[in-house]
């Protein structure tokens, strides 16, 4: 369990692409670093406007995103890199790397290394080129190096996007377990149906015209999908 | 098992390295009393020293830094982009360099070597800021390589208009600089783009993990803490500096950038770039001096070919065939 609770606040954060009207307009919202956080949307809603700017990938229109007291977007890249981690909704295709070479850029320990891709995804994988994994375990090694960087918030683009049916439940299950050992987890997402009534689940908030609005983690599936195309 | 064959790849290309580098120097189309000098030690004379430090020391520094320095560019280019035809040629960067130095000796605008080097440097810097500028814009490999192919054909032409205004000695001078050579260098410019290959080589070194990182895509490798500002200034400045400084006293060297990355990568099962730089960076110097005996005219040629053309048709089958493989194994 890890002791602090960190935020992401964010300020009248406006954000998306200069010259064009903001994606997301004026968000005031906190994420708190226990249990998953969902952020759900429909297509085009800003979902990944979203998590890239909240992973300081990308630079707010104005407003600000504040990680326990300080502004994100201040932070140089290698100081953020140890406090926000990010996986993006496409694993890598193209690299060929090997698994213990991508993990290595991750972390210098290589018997955290080791336990972890055992903990996490599939020892026997150590060796294998990224090239040759599957989607779904391609992903889970990207979620795995994105654990080796031990920050407090790991940030999650749409990540079963690609995947199909049981590679999703074997990704959620290990975002499920990462949450419950104190690691903030931030997942945007379509993919809601599997994390109806989890006891992991600590927040959702959906994005609708531009805002974001929290939903109620008690409700079902259904609901949020009720919330999502419902007349306003 | 692999360890093993990587220690046989590194034995293999720098033995080939110092006997290349050494036949350069040993046989010449002026026979050097190698006999006498080593068996009798009769010392040489001046006139054989000065062939020896002043046309093919110089003549083969140049091409292994000219070949490792292109094959590097290659390298940075082919990752950066995550495209497996990038290179100084195709995506226009020679082509700019080419154009810097058709100003300088066809419009006559300035002289000098100086000023020929700077312009070539300046020239590609300015296709790579205009490639990368349109690779922000639209994503995808493929409208880059057209850019790339646009940019040759738009410089081409230019080129051209120069060249129908320029008179006859800068013309001649300028076509013969167009099929490329490693043998126009002097040894000062033989130390300037050592030097320059050195220096590149030791700054994509300590920029291996970024580029390994890189091949995960960019926004994962800037969640990781890429500075992508600082990298891509990086990649601009040494693949600029590279291709211009070479291009400016080797000619627009066709298909070395492109092809060496591939050639190592199909010798060796590595792929990160601890390994990737160092091993292509020599093979590169093995090709370009390999190249240059079809140029010197080896086998008992009465003249050697032109080194574009002697690279050209080494490269051109030899990507085509990377291309066949490549596809095949992943389809």
């Amino acid at each position: 369990m890890k002791a602090n609770v960190s935020s992401l606040i964010l300020e009248n954060l406006s954000a998306g692409y200069r010259g064009r009207t903001p994606i997301l307009d004026e968000l005031n919202h906190r994420f708190s670093s226990h249990g998953l956080n969902v952020v759900i949307g429909r297509n085009g809603a800003g979902k990944s406007t979203l998590v890239r700017t909240l992973a300081g990938l990308q630079t707010p229109l104005s407003g600000e995103v504040q990680l326990d007291g300080t502004t994100l977007h201040t932070l140089d890249s290698s100081e953020r890199a140890k406090r926000i981690a990010f996986v993006s909704s496409v694993p890598p295709r193209t690299s060929e790397l090997r698994v213990h070479e991508v993990l290595a850029l991750a972390s210098e320990d290589e018997e955290k290394r080791r336990s972890m891709l055992t903990a996490t995804g599939d020892p026997s994988w150590w060796n294998r080129r990224l090239q040759e994994l599957s989607d779904g375990e391609a992903q889970r090694v990207m979620f795995i190096r994105a654990l080796l960087q031990g920050t407090d918030w790991i940030l999650l683009d749409e990540p079963t996007a690609f995947l199909d049916v049981p590679a999703r439940a074997a990704l959620w299950r290990e975002l499920m377990n990462a949450a419950s050992k104190g690691v903030g987890v931030l997942v945007a997402t379509h993919d809601y149906g599997e994390i109806q009534g989890h006891a992991d689940l600590s927040s959702i908030a959906m994005i609708r015209n531009r805002k974001l609005t929290p939903l109620s983690v008690e409700a079902s599936a259904a609901d949020w999908t009720n919330a999502l195309v419902s007349e306003l | 098992m692999d360890s093993r064959i990587n220690g046989m790849i590194w034995l293999g290309s720098i033995t080939l390295l110092v006997l290349l580098v050494l036949s350069h120097l040993v046989w010449g189309t002026v026979p050097l009393p190698w006999r006498s000098w080593l068996f009798e030690g009769v010392p040489m004379e001046s006139m054989h020293l000065l062939i020896l430090e002043d046309v093919r020391m110089p003549r083969a520094a140049i091409a292994v830094a000219a070949g490792a320095g292109l094959s590097l560019c290659g390298l940075l280019l082919q990752t950066w982009f995550g495209n497996p035809l990038a290179g100084p040629s195709v995506l226009g960067v020679s082509s700019g360099a080419g154009m810097g130095v058709a100003l300088i000796v066809l419009a006559g605008v300035a002289g000098g070597w100086m000023a020929t080097t700077a312009a070539a440097v300046l020239g590609s810097g300015v296709a790579l800021v205009l490639v990368l500028f349109v690779a922000n814009r639209f994503r995808g490999a493929a409208s880059l390589l057209i850019f790339g192919l646009m940019l040759n054909y738009v410089l081409g032409a230019l080129i051209t208009v120069l060249q129908a205004e320029a008179d006859q000695a800068a013309l001649q001078q300028f076509v013969f600089w167009g099929m490329g050579t490693f043998g126009q260098g002097s040894v000062e410019t033989a130390w300037a783009l050592g030097l320059l290959t050195c220096g590149a080589a030791l700054g994509a070194w300590l920029m291996r993990k970024n580029l390994d990182a890189w091949t995960l895509g960019s926004l994962t490798a800037r969640s990781m803490g890429v500075n992508e500002r600082s990298f891509r200034w990086a990649i601009v400045w040494m693949s600029g500096l590279l291709t211009g400084g070479i291009t400016a006293v080797c000619g627009p060297v066709a298909f070395l950038g492109l092809a060496t990355p591939h050639l190592v990568r199909l010798l060796t099962r590595e792929r990160r770039h601890a390994v990737l730089i160092p091993l292509t960076a020599i093979a590169g110097a093995n090709l370009a001096l390999l190249a240059d005996w079809g140029v010197k005219g080896m086998l008992g040629m009465e003249h050697g070919w032109p080194l574009n053309a002697v690279l050209s048709l080494i490269g051109g089958p030899m990507v085509v065939w990377v291309l066949v493989t490549k596809t095949r194994s992943s389809a």
